[in-house]
């Protein structure tokens, strides 16, 4: 359906020239690098001042997905969804849990990656392994959803006048130029141009969506009055509320670890801006999902049966209800086409922002824990630092021809990696506030865990009584690790 | 840990967590709030203001809850 918008060549030669800067940004970063060393490339030297990291952390943390998935799924499920602001809230509660000890202990320490933390803490080489495998499987899911999104929205704007695959590769080959050339740097910096079209993108939607289709209060009045759509504003039920708890601590829990958000945290230029930063985020929820949910909600209204009607390839599916939204609004004047325009740039802003950000911890992860330390120790900092350049560049090939080809089960294999990413929760969470936990009960809680949450998966039970698997596996997980915690009792 | 004694994790301060279960249970669909608010379904609207307040409640402790010595308060940006 996105490319039902009838978008002119403007709207290319803009989003070329959007494009063409992130370059331009990424040979900036790439003259203002201090040294060939990772910690420059990989973390941007620790330096990242207020506003580059609050954008980068939200630009980040908010991806596409926020934009067509939540407003989407706030139209099949109704209000219901409003579990989205909770768990988008909870992620900054998380970082609360141990972003105070590990900000400090980074510093000391000059960490890197979580698996430098990892290490530190338990001093086992096989346990920053594991918890660095699970790290990346969670990350290559995630970059390979952008990487899917962004040729679904290059698709939209370019109506067909450039080939998809074309497009795909030639914005992966961008985002491939200016992280080679700047790391970190040109990474945050892009993402802080990503993150205020983002912002901006999410005040115009809000705008539009309220001038367009009415309040909120009508909207709910007529899917009240609808058999069909009552249940859009009806409380969940038992299992809806389980439902809720579980996904509000599997996103909230699981998403304050993606590795990129703990590099976030390593690079910022000191705890103030730190401070400042993650306050901010706490209040980016209500203008950014509760935005989609309001969309989502106000469209339930105004177009109950898009799910029942046909498009060329099947029935319509409900990620489109932006698209639709912004179709009538485009129709309507120059100036909303304009607007329409503003807000696919900002999409493939949140698509691409969060896509450089996964590649660039998944290659630093990579060529730091397990490159450097299993197979090259004595490697020199240039070294490392090219290899990680080399790294990013091998992994955009499968995840490129994944993005264009591919459309099998591992697709839906991929959509559990919260599951299995969670289960790195007590070895972080836990691991810096108490001295009890050691190697061995950390790597038998997570083995656990693992175990139960994909025996359960495997058995078709992805949820039991409205709760995710995943935390079915982690309060095993959890159970293991406190257990020998109290019994070792080593105070806190 | 050096400074250890001007450094303050928030998370160790009984009120914090506190303060994060209960509104953690404030914001599950669970109470029995019935009719409409401003328009709005209670129990959506309740969920909603208990979210507002966490956000506010949060930005509060990490600003004024954490404390850490290397925090002078200088300009960063």
């Amino acid at each position: 359906m996105i490319e039902a918008l009838p978008f002119g060549p403007g709207a290319l030669i803009i989003v070329g020239i959007y494009v063409l800067s992130l370059l331009g940004i990424g040979f900036y970063a790439y003259k203002q690098r201090r040294k060939d060393d990772m910690q420059d490339f990989f973390l941007a030297g620790r330096n990242l001042g207020f506003t580059v990291l609050f954008l980068t952390l939200y630009a980040t943390q908010y991806s596409g997905n926020t934009l067509l998935g939540f407003s989407g799924a706030t139209y099949r499920h109704g209000l219901s969804f409003l579990v989205c602001v909770h768990f988008m809230t909870a992620i900054v509660v998380c970082y609360l849990l141990f972003a105070p000890q590990l900000y400090r202990l980074s510093r000391e320490n000059k960490f890197l990656t979580p698996g430098d933390y990892i290490f530190h803490r338990y001093q086992s080489q096989g346990l920053r392994i594991l918890v660095t495998v699970i790290m990346i499987y969670a990350l290559a899911n995630f970059t390979l959803a952008q990487m899917r999104t962004l040729g679904t929205a290059f698709a939209g704007i370019s109506q067909g006048r450039i080939p998809m695959w074309a497009g795909v590769i030639g914005l992966a080959l961008v985002m491939l130029i200016y992280e080679s050339l700047g790391g970190m740097r040109s990474v945050a910096w892009t993402d802080a141009i990503q993150g205020g079209m983002l912002l901006v993108g999410f005040i115009i939607l809000m705008g539009l969506a309220f001038s367009q289709f009415g309040s909120i209060p009508d909207a709910i009045q007529k899917l009240a009055s609808d058999p069909a759509t009552l249940h859009k504003i009806k409380p969940p039920d038992g299992d809806g509320a389980r439902n809720w708890m579980s996904f509000v601590l599997l996103v909230g829990l699981g998403a304050a670890i993606y590795p990129q958000a703990i590099q976030r945290v390593y690079a910022a230029r000191n705890v103030g801006t730190l401070k400042r930063s993650l306050a901010v985020m706490a209040f980016m929820p209500l203008i950014t999902a509760l935005v989609s949910v309001m969309i989502g909600l106000l469209m339930a209204a105004h177009l109950p049966d898009l799910e029942n009607k046909f498009s060329g390839s099947g029935p319509i599916p409900s990620e489109t209800v932006l698209t639709q939204m912004c179709l009538e609004i485009m129709q309507q004047s120059a100036f909303g086409y304009w607007l329409v325009v503003v807000i696919f740039a900002a999409l493939l802003a949140a698509v691409m922002s969060t896509a450089d950000s996964a590649l660039l911890s998944i290659s630093s992860m990579i060529t730091h824990d397990i490159y450097s330390k299993t197979f090259r120790p004595d490697a020199d900092q240039a070294h490392l630092t090219q290899v990680g350049k080399y790294i990013t560049w091998v992994l955009m090939v499968p995840l490129v021809w994944a993005a264009l080809a591919y459309e099998g089960n591992l697709i839906q294999l991929l959509k559990i990696k919260f599951e299995l990413l969670i289960q790195c929760v007590p070895a972080i969470y836990l691991g810096v506030h108490s001295r009890s936990l050691n190697a061995r009960t950390v790597l038998t809680g997570m083995l656990v865990g693992l175990a139960v949450t994909m025996i359960l998966i495997a058995l078709g039970w992805s949820r039991v009584n409205g709760i995710h698997s995943g935390i079915i596996g982690l309060a095993v997980n959890l159970a293991i690790c406190v257990f020998v915690m109290v019994k070792t009792r080593i105070p806190f | 840990m050096k400074n250890q004694k001007s450094f303050k994790d928030p998370i160790r301060v009984p009120w914090v967590g506190a303060g994060i279960v209960i509104l953690f249970l404030a914001m599950a669909p669970i109470w029995p709030l019935t009719g409409n608010w401003l328009g709005i379904p209670a129990w959506a609207l309740f969920a909603l203001v208990v979210s507002i307040l966490i956000s506010f409640f949060i930005a509060f402790v990490i600003l004024r809850v954490w404390r850490d010595p290397e925090d002078q308060g200088e300009p960063n940006d």
